[in-house]
């Protein structure tokens, strides 16, 4: 029975190292530089948390395109990395990168309250006139449950897009709230 | 001298009659035109549910009626007699290209791309034939299956109008089967419906919209492939 039992772990553990194997694989596929890396790194996180340790080695390695290393970030925070994975998002908010106002909206989504700031910050730090950004922005502060202040919701109106304007009114109007400084 | 007056006076007269009987059939072609422009108007007008071949909310049958109508009528019409615009209103809806972006609204125009299961039921229209097009006044989406990145559920949309190639749909992760069809709506229409659609990678025209939402306006949905 003992000796059954031995065998079946062992074979278990092969299958694990298989596994495992095949994850690395997966995540290596970040690297081929063909456009598709966002739609790999869409599909990653079905393998949940067996792709962490090669999240991770890809996160320290330096050579790696900042590209791949922030989609990485991405498919870890998923799978549940709240380390690693979570503060290189929380960098990508305010790197005013393609992937700062996704990066905001994930964070928010998933109620990091320590990403608030830096959304603000990156708020701040955009043309009013960039409706996709800014409403990311305004998205992910109102599911923070911070309300922007007098002086933010001005600069922001006058650049005048009514796509601003409306997001606006819905999540930042007059209701009291926490509103920024 | 009396002979030739005589005969000029009978061949002028030979000349009215002919000029007033092709007068009357070109008058009689406008209104069999007219009436057939009609007949589709009061078709499109009438709530589609009326039919029990279309289900409601469609004018796609009102597009195909309008469509043979039209054609049928333009072969008996020459050129140049002020139908152009009849006729080009049929090659709009029978022509093999369309155009690239057709929703009516307002801001910009978005494309959720999809097989024909996932146009029928969005659209509720019966499924089209290659190149054709058809008015929706309201898109109903399910949920969507993309887990990552677009969030939970969310629809992915894109501001790549119809005229897209399949390389770059396979760039948004739209491939195969599901670059049949284009649904199309405006940004405008999407926010009227409280839906906001929110840019995930605008610089990769990757775009999306909360699952289960409903947009309502002027759509379109068009059999690309």
């Amino acid at each position: 029975m003992s000796d059954d039992i031995a065998k079946r772990i062992t074979d278990l553990e092969s299958r694990i190292a298989r596994v495992q194997g095949d994850a690395r694989a997966c995540v290596q596929e970040l690297f081929l530089d063909d456009g598709a890396r966002y739609l790999v790194a869409q599909r990653l996180p079905a393998l949940g948390s067996a792709v962490v340790p090669a999240i991770h080695d890809l996160l320290d390695d330096g050579d790696a395109p900042d590209e791949v290393r922030t989609l990485a970030a991405f498919v870890g925070f998923e799978v549940g990395d709240r380390d690693r994975s979570l503060n290189m998002l929380l960098d990508e908010v305010t790197a005013h990168s393609e992937f700062s106002p996704l990066a905001a909206r994930r964070l928010a989504s998933a109620g990091v309250p320590e990403a608030a700031g830096l959304i603000l910050e990156a708020l701040r730090g955009t043309d009013s006139k960039e409706v996709d950004s800014v409403v990311s922005y305004l998205e992910a502060l109102y599911d923070l449950g911070v309300r922007l202040g007098a002086e933010d919701r001005r600069r922001l109106h006058e650049g005048g897009a009514w796509q601003v304007e409306t997001a606006l009114a819905q999540w930042h109007g007059a209701t009291p709230g926490n509103d920024s400084p | 001298m009396t002979m030739s007056s005589t005969r000029r006076a009978t061949f002028a007269a030979l000349v009215v009659a002919l000029v007033a009987l092709l007068a009357g059939a070109a008058v009689a072609i406008t209104a069999r035109v007219d009436r057939a422009a009609s007949a589709v108007t009061a078709s499109v007008d009438r709530p589609a549910s009326v039919s029990s071949t279309h289900l409601a909310g469609t004018r796609v049958a009102a597009h195909d009626q309008l469509a043979v109508a039209v054609v049928a009528a333009s072969e008996r019409v020459s050129a140049g007699e002020g139908r152009a615009a009849t006729t080009e209103a049929a090659k709009e809806v029978v022509g093999s290209r369309v155009a690239p972006n057709t929703a009516g609204g307002g801001g910009r125009v978005f494309t959720h791309f999809t097989d024909e299961a996932g146009a029928t039921g969005i659209t509720g229209t019966r499924p089209l034939a290659v190149g054709q097009s058809g008015e929706v006044g309201q898109l109903t989406f399910g949920k969507g299956n993309n887990p990552f990145l677009v969030g939970e559920g969310r629809i992915g949309v894109t501001d790549l109008g119809l005229d897209a190639t399949p390389g770059q749909l396979n760039g948004i992760g739209v491939f195969g089967p599901r670059q049949q069809y284009g649904i199309q709506f405006s940004e405008l229409d999407a926010w009227n419906s409280g839906v906001r659609v929110m840019g995930d990678l605008p610089s990769r025209n990757i775009y999306s919209i909360p699952g289960g939402c409903t947009i309502t306006g002027t759509c379109t949905v068009t059999r690309l492939r």
